[in-house]
C-alpha cells in the first residue's frame, strides 16, 4: 500500500517551532535527506552539549518518515552488536522482542550481518540511514570505516549520519584518507540566550493557570527566566537541563506575592524581590545538588568537621593513608633527613631559607600530590608504624602483614590511585586524599602530620 | 585377548583398589532432597550415630558427668547461641532500614516528579538527568552492608517498584559491550530467565508492553519475582515504575593483582549512565548507587560529563561504629534475660581486635561464637544457659535435675570463689569501692572443702537439695548483678546524652562502657568525665530540663532486662525528682520559663546567664584543679558585677527576677540530687562486674588461650608466622627453637624461609641452590663454592644480604635459565657450562664439600650441636641418605607452588633476560632503600 504523501512544508514547519534557532539546520537535514530514494553521502552533525543534535535529527528523520537506525555509541562499540542492531532495526522490529532477541543473533557472524545489508536496504528502496550517536567514541575503531563506506562495499543504499561533539575536522574521522569518504558537515552552535528562553518557555509550568490569564502569566515566565535565572545560572552552565531546574525551584518562590494578593504579574520588581533570598543562597553554594541539580560538589551529610573521622577505616589502613600522604607531598629527599635517625645533613639557616620554604610549599601545593613508588610508600609506613609500636605497643608486624590488601583496599576506595598499570612491579601511587582529610586522619591516630611534611 | 594383554589387563585391575565402596543406602544428601515429599522415618542408628559424633565434642567435664546432662549441654550450646545470633543479626540488619526507607522514598518522589513531567510533555532534551541516590557505608566495612542492596531491592519491589540490583562483576562483559549487564536488567525487571534481549532497545520493548498491557491508572504489580505487597496510595496513582537499583564498585576488600582492576567496571558505569541518560524519556530509571567512602569521590571516579548527568542525592548507611552501638543498645545491653554472659578478657581483646583490623560487628560475633562454644564445652554448669534465657525460675527447675556429680562440683566450686572474694585481696578485681557483700553470700560461705560425711541417706540427698539451691541461688544473683550492672551502663549513657559534652559523651558511650566498664580500673580512668559530667547536671537550673531528662534516664534503667528492680532504689530516687520537678514546673511564680522575656535570659543558656555562671562558681569547688584563689575571686567578681548590670538595665522585671532567683534554689537541690544518683550508681555498680561472681560461671563465657588460636584478624601474618616460625605452629618450641633452617623441616618452610632472606625478589635458581645447600646437595661450581668459603661471610646463601647481588655467586647456566628441574638438570652438563666465565682449576672440586662444611661451622657460631639461628645446617654428609638431585628439584617445585598458591608470591616479569625471578608478596620490615648503604 503506498504512503500517502508528506507535506514536507507542513513538516519543516512544525519542527521549526519545536526547536527553536535550530531552523537551519533543519533544513540542512531535509534537503540532505531529499526525496529519499538514493542516500546522500556521510552527514556530520557536530556541536557541543545540549545543542539538541539528537533530538533535531531524530525528529527529522522520523517526521520524514525516513526508515533509520539509531544507534549509540556508548551502548555498542563492538561491530557485531553494532551491525546486529542495525540489522534488526531495518527489519523493522520493534520494541516487542525483549524475549527473543538473541537466539539468531548469536549464531550469526559479521560478515553474515553484513551481507544481509542490501537485502534489507536495496538500491531500487528508498534509502535506509544509520544514525551513530555519538560517533567519536568508535574513532579508533575499524568499524566506523566500515561504516563509513559500507554503501561502497555492500552496494545497500544505506546513508550514515553522525552525531558528534567533535567537528569531523577534528582528526577522528581521518578526512581525505582512503578509508573514508569526504562528509557533509552540520554545525549544532550554542544557543543564545533569546533562544534559550524560547526554548525554556515551552516547558513553561502554566497547566494549572486559566486561560484567560496564560498571555500574561507567559509575559512573566519569559521575564523571570531573562531576569532570574540566565543572569544566575548562563555563567557556569548553559545546559538546558541545568537551566530547566534552576527555574522550577525558583518559578513558585517569584509567583509567591502574586499567589498571596500582594502583587501583580506585572510588578515585576515586587517579584524578582521575593526570589531575591533564594538567589543569594544559589550564588553561594553554585555547585551544590540542592539547586543545579547536576553538578555536585558535595560531601553531603557525610562530611564533619573536627576530629572525628566520617570514614571508617582498620587502623593500618589509617597510617598507610598517612605515609601516602607524607610521601605524596615531601619530596624524596627529605625522606632521609626525616627517617634516618644517622642522617646529619647540613641544615641552612636565616630568613632566606624560610622565605624559600614557604615559596616552595606554596609551589607544593599548586602543584598537588605528586606519584611515588610502592617502595617508598612501604618503607615511610613501616617507619611510622614502628614508631607507633614503640610508643604504644601496638602488633605492628601483625598489622604490617596486611599491609598489601589494605593498599588494595584504598585503591578500591580511590584514596590511592595507580597511577602505573602494573601493580606490583614500578608501581607509583598518587594520594588522593585532600587536606582537611589527612589532617583528621592523623588527630584520629593522634600523629604530628605537621612535623613530618617538610617542602624542601 | 592375546595372553600378554588379557595379563596387562589384569595387573592394571588389580593396580588399582576401590576406595569407596557402593553405598548400600541412601546419602545425607538425597535424603535431605526427598525429606520433603517422603515422611522421613524415624531417627535410625546413623542419626544415632551423628548425635554421638556431635557429643564427643562436649566430653565429660566432671566425673560422673552423664551423656544426658552432656546432650543437655549440646543443646543448650545449639539454642542459646542461636537465640543470641537471631537478635544480632535482627539488630544488625534493622540498622540500615531507615536509610533504606529514605531511598524509597526518594525514588518514589522522583518518580511522582517525573511522571507529572510527561504530563506536561516536556521536550525530550529536558529528560536528560537520571535522579540518583548515593548510598554512602563511610568505610572499608562496607562488606557489612554485602546484604544491604538486596534488601533494597526487595524493599522496592515490595513498593511496587520494578527494581534490578547489578553488582561491578555485571559490568565486566567479555566483548566489553554493556550487554551482560543490560541483560541482568532486563531479567530482573521481567522477572523472566531466559529474557533474551540484551541491549536498550529490548528494555525498552519490554517496558513499552509494560505500558500496553497495564493501564496507568490500574496498573497491577509488577511481575517480578518476590512477595507482592499492598502498595501505597501514591503507587495506586501511577504507572508501574521503574527503578534500579545499581551498586557500584564499593570499598569491597577485594585483592585485585591485575592492572588496573577498576578501569573496565568504571568505563562501563559511564556507558551506562550515558545509555540510560539517552533513554530517559522512553524508560525513566533511578539509580542507586553503593559507595564506601563518600560523595565526593564520584567525582573522582566519573569524569564531568557522566558526573553531570546524575542528579544526586546523599544517603548516609549506618557506620561499624554505630550499628556497634545499636548491637550493644540493643542485644549485649538489651531486654532479654542474659544467657550468655562474655568475659572482659573476651571484650577487651575482641573490641581491640576487631578495632585494629577489621572494625566491624560480624567480627565481634564471631569472637563471641568461638568463646561460647568453648564455654559449652568446658563449662559443667553451662547447661543452665538454656533455662536463663526463661529467667531464675527456670534455673531453679533446672537445678532440680541436673547430675549430682555435676551440682557437688558446681557447689564445691561456688565455695571456693567465695571463699577467694571475701578473702581480702582476693580476685574480686574490685579496685576502689569494693562491692557490698552480695545478697545471700552468707549462706553458702564456710561449707565449701568439706568432705560429704557419710552419713544417712536422707541427710545427703537433703544436703544435695540445699546445695541445688544454692547454685541456683548464685546464678540467678548473677544474672541479677548483671543486670544492675547493664542499667547502670544505660543509665550513664543517657545522663551524658541529656546532660554531657562531646568528650563526656565519648567516654560514656554505651560500647565504650560495655567493653571498658569490664576492667577494674575503668572507674579510675573515668573519674574525670564522671566528674565533669556531675557538674553539668549540678548546673541545671530549669525544671523545665529535670522534667525533659529525668523520664529518659528513668528509660534508660527501665531498657535492660529487670533493669528497673535491680536500680529500684535509683529509679524510686529519680520518681522523687521527677515529682519535685514537676510541682517545681507547674507553680507559675516560680517558673522561670514563664517569666517575661529578658534579652540573653534564657534558662537553659547557662553560658549567658549571670545566674548560671554564679551557680558554676559555686560548683568550681569540686573541681580539685581550680585556679588560685584571686583568679576564683576575680571570676566572682566578674559575676557579680554582670549581674548587677544584668538588673539594672531590667529594673522594671526585678520583682520578678528575685523571685526567679529564689525558685533556683530547690532546682539546684534537685540537680544535685541528681548528680549524686548518678554517681553513686556508677560506684555501686560498676566497681565489680558482673562475670567476677561465682554464679557466673554458669553464664560467662571467656576467651582462653585455645579460643584465640582459633581465630585470627591477621591470616597472613598466621601464614607467615606458620612458615617462618614453624616451632611455634606445632607446639614443640622447646625442641626447635633456634634449630634455624634445616632439612627436618618441611619443605614450604625451607623454601619460604631461605625466601626471606632476599630481597623483594629472588633468582629461582639462587633460590634452589640455597634449598639443594640445606639437603647437602651443592649445584654450585665447586671451585666456586671452595673460593666463596674461603671468603668471610659468604658462606651460604641464608646469610646472604637483603638482595642476592647477581654476579657475586654464580651459579649454573641452566639453573639461571628456567625452572628449578633445569637448574637440577645440567649437574651432569657442568664442564660445558664451566667453560664460561673464569678459568677454573679442576682439582678444587675435591675441597668443595669440606671448605662448606667449614663454612657452616662457622656459621654455626662453633658449636655443631646449637647451630645459630638463620644458619644453613647441612644433614651429615656421611651418614644422611642422598637426595636425588631430581627429586629435590620436584620438592622445590612443589614448595614454590605452595607458596605461590598462598599468595605470598608470584613471578616476577623482572629481568626475565637473565633468568627466572619470583617476586615477594609479604611485606617485610625491610627499612628505607638507603639503609644497608653504610
Amino acid at each position: 500500500m503506498a504512503q500517502p504523501p508528506i507535506d514536507k512544508q507542513g513538516v519543516l514547519q512544525a519542527l521549526t517551532s519545536r526547536f527553536p534557532g535550530r531552523t537551519e539546520q533543519i533544513e540542512q537535514l531535509s534537503a540532505i535527506v531529499g526525496d529519499g530514494r538514493v542516500a546522500a553521502t556521510p552527514v556530520v552533525v557536530h556541536g557541543g552539549p545540549s545543542t539538541g543534535k539528537t533530538a533535531v535529527v531524530r525528529e527529522v528523520f522520523a517526521s520524514l518518515k525516513v526508515p533509520c537506525a539509531h544507534i549509540s555509541c556508548n551502548e555498542h562499540r563492538a561491530a557485531k552488536a553494532l551491525l546486529l542492531s542495525v540489522a534488526a532495526q531495518f527489519k523493522g522490529r520493534k520494541r516487542g522482542h525483549w524475549d527473543s532477541g538473541s537466539g539468531e543473533s548469536r549464531s550469526e557472524q559479521v560478515s553474515d550481518v553484513l551481507w544481509q545489508l542490501p537485502g534489507l536496504a536495496p538500491p531500487h528502496m528508498p534509502a535506509h540511514y544509520i544514525i551513530l550517536d555519538h560517533a567519536h567514541r568508535l574513532a579508533s575503531l575499524p568499524v566506523l570505516q566500515i561504516l563509513m563506506r559500507l554503501r561502497e562495499l555492500t552496494g545497500a543504499n544505506i546513508g550514515i549520519v553522525l552525531l558528534s561533539h567533535l567537528a569531523g575536522g577534528s582528526g577522528f574521522l581521518q578526512h581525505g584518507s582512503h578509508n573514508c569518504p569526504p562528509a557533509v558537515e552540520i554545525a549544532f552552535p550554542d544557543y543564545t540566550d533569546n533562544q534559550l528562553v524560547q526554548i525554556l518557555a515551552l516547558s513553561a509550568p502554566l497547566d494549572e493557570v486559566p486561560a484567560q490569564d496564560k498571555g500574561p502569566m507567559l509575559a512573566a515566565y519569559h521575564a523571570f527566566l531573562l531576569s532570574v535565572v540566565l543572569p544566575l545560572v548562563a555563567r557556569s552552565s548553559r545546559r538546558v537541563e541545568d537551566l530547566h531546574a534552576v527555574a522550577q525551584k525558583m518559578w513558585p518562590a517569584y509567583l509567591r506575592p502574586v499567589r498571596e494578593g500582594s502583587a501583580q504579574v506585572s510588578e515585576r520588581g515586587r517579584l524578582h524581590a521575593a526570589v531575591r533570598p533564594l538567589m543569594q543562597a544559589y550564588s553561594q553554594a553554585a555547585n551544590t545538588d540542592a539547586f543545579s541539580g547536576t553538578s555536585g560538589s558535595a560531601a553531603g551529610p557525610s562530611s564533619r568537621s573536627g576530629s572525628t573521622l566520617d570514614l571508617e577505616l582498620p587502623y593500618c589502613a589509617k597510617w598507610l593513608l598517612l605515609a601516602a600522604y607524607v610521601a605524596s607531598r615531601n619530596r624524596p629527599s627529605v625522606d632521609r633527613r626525616l627517617f634516618d635517625p644517622e642522617h646529619r645533613g647540613r641544615r641552612r639557616k636565616g630568613q632566606h631559607v624560610h622565605d624559600r620554604q614557604v615559596e616552595t610549599a606554596t609551589e607544593a601545593a599548586m602543584q598537588g600530590p605528586h606519584a611515588f613508588p610502592l617502595e617508598r610508600l612501604l618503607s615511610i609506613f613501616w617507619h611510622l608504624m614502628r614508631a607507633e609500636a614503640e610508643q604504644q605497643l601496638s602488633p605492628a608486624a601483625e598489622l604490617a602483614a596486611e599491609v598489601f590488601g589494605q593498599i588494595a583496599s584504598l585503591t578500591c576506595l580511590r584514596l590511592l590511585v595507580q597511577v602505573s598499570p602494573e601493580a606490583l612491579e614500578d608501581a607509583k601511587y598518587r594520594c588522593n586524599v585532600s587536606e582537611d582529610l589527612a589532617r583528621t586522619v592523623a588527630r584520629n591516630v593522634r600523629f604530628p602530620l605537621e612535623s613530618y611534611l617538610l617542602y624542601t | 585377548m592375546e595372553p600378554e594383554e588379557a595379563s596387562q589387563a589384569e595387573k592394571a585391575t588389580t593396580a588399582f583398589s576401590v576406595v569407596r565402596d557402593v553405598p548400600s543406602k541412601l546419602t545425607a544428601r538425597v535424603q535431605k532432597a526427598t525429606a520433603s515429599a517422603v515422611k522421613l522415618p524415624a531417627p535410625d542408628s546413623s542419626s544415632v550415630r551423628a548425635d554421638g559424633i556431635m557429643l564427643q565434642a562436649f566430653p565429660p567435664v566432671v566425673d560422673g558427668e552423664g551423656r544426658a546432662h552432656r546432650a543437655a549441654r549440646m543443646a543448650a550450646c545449639d539454642d542459646t547461641w542461636s537465640a543470641f545470633s537471631a537478635q544480632a543479626q535482627a539488630s544488625l540488619q534493622s540498622s540500615s532500614r531507615a536509610a533504606l526507607r529514605s531511598v524509597c522514598r526518594f525514588v518514589r518522589d522522583q518518580h511522582c516528579a517525573r511522571t507529572k513531567r510527561r504530563c506536561q510533555a516536556a521536550p525530550d532534551l529536558l529528560q536528560k538527568l537520571i535522579p540518583t541516590a548515593v548510598a554512602i557505608a563511610g568505610g572499608v566495612s562496607a562488606a557489612d552492608h554485602s546484604s544491604t542492596f538486596g534488601d533494597l531491592v526487595k524493599m522496592l519491589q515490595a513498593e511496587g517498584c520494578y527494581a534490578a540490583l547489578l553488582r561491578p562483576r555485571d559490568l565486566q562483559h567479555r566483548s566489553g559491550s554493556l550487554a551482560g549487564a543490560l541483560q541482568r536488567v532486563l531479567r530482573q525487571f521481567s522477572g523472566a530467565a531466559d529474557a533474551g534481549g540484551c541491549d536498550m532497545r529490548a528494555l525498552k520493548g519490554w517496558y513499552t508492553e509494560q505500558l500496553e498491557t497495564r493501564p496507568v491508572n490500574t496498573a497491577a504489580p509488577p511481575t517480578t519475582p518476590g512477595k507482592r505487597k499492598a502498595r501505597s496510595a501514591a503507587d495506586q496513582l501511577s504507572s508501574p515504575l521503574d527503578k534500579l537499583g545499581l551498586t557500584s564498585p564499593t570499598g569491597r576488600r577485594t585483592r585485585q593483582t591485575g592492572a588496573s582492576p577498576l578501569a573496565s567496571p568504571m568505563g562501563k558505569l559511564q556507558d551506562l549512565i550515558h545509555v540510560f541518560s539517552e533513554g530517559q524519556g522512553e524508560l525513566p530509571v533511578t539509580v542507586v548507587l553503593g559507595m564506601a567512602t563518600c560523595l565526593a569521590m564520584l567525582d573522582q571516579m566519573l569524569p564531568a560529563p557522566s558526573r553531570s548527568l546524575l542528579h544526586t542525592q546523599p544517603f548516609r548507611l549506618m557506620q561499624a561504629v554505630e550499628r556497634m552501638e545499636e548491637l550493644v543498645s540493643s542485644v549485649l545491653l538489651g531486654s532479654k534475660p542474659p544467657a550468655l554472659m562474655w568475659g572482659p578478657g573476651l571484650l577487651s581483646w575482641a573490641h581491640k581486635q576487631s578495632l585494629l583490623h577489621d572494625c566491624t560487628p560480624a567480627s565481634l560475633l564471631h569472637c563471641m561464637q568461638v568463646a561460647a562454644i568453648g564455654h559449652f564445652q568446658a563449662q559443667p554448669l553451662s547447661s543452665l544457659a538454656a533455662a536463663a534465657m526463661q529467667g531464675p525460675e527456670a534455673i531453679h527447675q533446672v537445678c532440680s535435675t541436673l547430675d549430682a556429680a555435676v551440682v557437688q562440683h558446681a557447689h564445691a566450686e561456688l565455695c571456693g570463689s567465695r571463699a577467694l572474694m571475701n578473702h581480702p585481696g582476693g580476685a574480686s578485681g574490685g579496685g576502689q569501692g569494693a562491692r557490698k557483700s552480695p545478697r545471700g553470700a552468707d549462706r553458702g560461705t564456710g561449707r565449701g572443702g568439706r568432705e560429704p560425711s557419710r552419713k544417712s541417706a536422707a541427710q545427703s540427698k537433703d544436703k544435695l537439695g540445699r546445695e541445688r539451691g544454692e547454685v541456683a541461688d548464685a546464678v540467678a544473683e548473677a544474672m541479677t548483678a548483671w543486670s544492675a550492672w547493664a542499667a547502670t551502663c544505660h543509665l550513664l549513657n543517657a545522663a551524658a546524652k541529656a546532660f554531657g559534652s562531646s568528650s563526656v559523651l565519648d567516654t560514656f558511650a554505651l560500647r565504650t562502657l560495655y567493653f571498658e566498664a569490664a576492667s577494674p580500673s575503668f572507674l579510675d580512668d573515668s573519674r574525670e568525665a564522671l566528674q565533669t559530667m556531675a557538674e553539668d547536671i549540678e548546673r541545671i537550673a530549669s525544671p523545665h530540663k529535670l522534667t525533659d531528662t529525668v523520664p529518659q534516664l528513668l528509660d534508660a534503667i527501665a531498657r535492660p532486662w529487670h533493669g528497673k528492680q535491680s536500680l529500684a532504689q535509683e529509679a524510686a530516687a529519680l520518681q522523687a525528682i521527677l515529682a519535685e520537678a514537676q510541682t517545681l514546673k507547674d507553680a507559675p511564680s516560680t517558673s522561670t520559663d514563664a517569666q517575661p522575656s529578658i534579652p540573653g535570659s534564657s534558662s537553659d543558656d547557662h553560658h549567658a546567664q549571670p545566674q548560671a555562671a554564679a551557680q558554676n562558681s559555686q560548683a568550681a569547688p569540686r573541681r580539685h584543679l581550680a585556679g588560685p584563689n584571686a583568679r576564683a575571686q576575680a571570676i566572682q567578681s566578674s559575676v557579680q558585677a554582670a549581674r548587677e548590670a544584668h538588673l539594672a538595665k531590667v529594673a522594671q522585671l526585678r520583682q520578678q527576677r528575685e523571685a526567679g532567683a529564689a525558685a533556683a534554689v530547690p532546682v539546684q537541690k534537685l540537680a544535685r540530687k541528681l548528680a549524686a544518683i548518678v554517681e553513686q550508681a556508677a560506684f555501686d555498680h560498676l566497681a565489680t562486674h558482673p562475670t567476677t561472681l561465682p554464679g557466673a560461671k554458669a553464664l560467662c563465657c571467656e576467651m582462653g588461650p585455645s579460643e584465640r588460636q582459633a581465630l585470627t584478624f591477621a591470616p597472613r601474618y598466621s601464614v607467615h608466622a606458620a612458615l617462618a616460625k614453624p616451632h611455634l605452629y606445632m607446639g614443640n618450641c622447646d625442641q626447635q627453637k633456634g634449630a634455624g633452617i634445616h632439612a627436618g623441616l618441611e619443605d614450604a618452610c625451607i623454601a619460604y624461609q631461605l625466601f626471606l632472606e632476599y630481597g623483594e625478589s629472588i633468582d629461582v635458581a639462587d633460590w634452589f641452590a640455597g634449598f639443594c645447600q640445606v639437603y647437602g646437595r651443592s649445584i654450585i661450581a665447586p671451585a666456586e663454592a671452595a673460593e666463596e668459603a674461603s671468603a668471610p661471610g659468604k658462606g651460604a646463601p641464608a646469610s646472604r644480604g637483603r638482595r642476592g647481588p647477581r654476579g657475586s655467586r654464580k651459579v649454573f647456566q641452566a639453573g639461571t635459565s628456567g625452572t628449578a628441574e633445569k637448574a637440577a638438570a645440567p649437574s651432569q652438563s657442568t664442564p660445558q657450562k664451566r667453560q664460561r666465565g673464569r678459568p677454573r682449576k679442576d682439582s678444587q672440586v675435591a675441597v668443595a664439600p669440606q671448605a662448606q662444611a667449614a663454612s657452616t661451622h662457622i656459621a654455626a657460631g662453633n658449636d655443631s650441636s646449637v647451630p645459630a639461628e638463620g644458619a644453613v645446617v647441612p644433614e651429615e654428609q656421611d651418614n644422611a641418605p642422598r637426595v636425588p638431585m631430581q627429586e629435590l628439584a620436584t620438592r622445590f617445585t612443589q614448595a614454590t607452588r605452595e607458596l605461590q598458591l598462598l599468595g605470598l608470591l608470584r613471578p616476577s616479569k623482572r629481568g626475565r633476560r637473565h633468568g627466572n625471578f619470583a617476586q615477594k608478596l609479604v611485606f617485610q620490615s625491610g627499612g628505607l632503600p638507603w639503609e644497608g648503604q653504610g
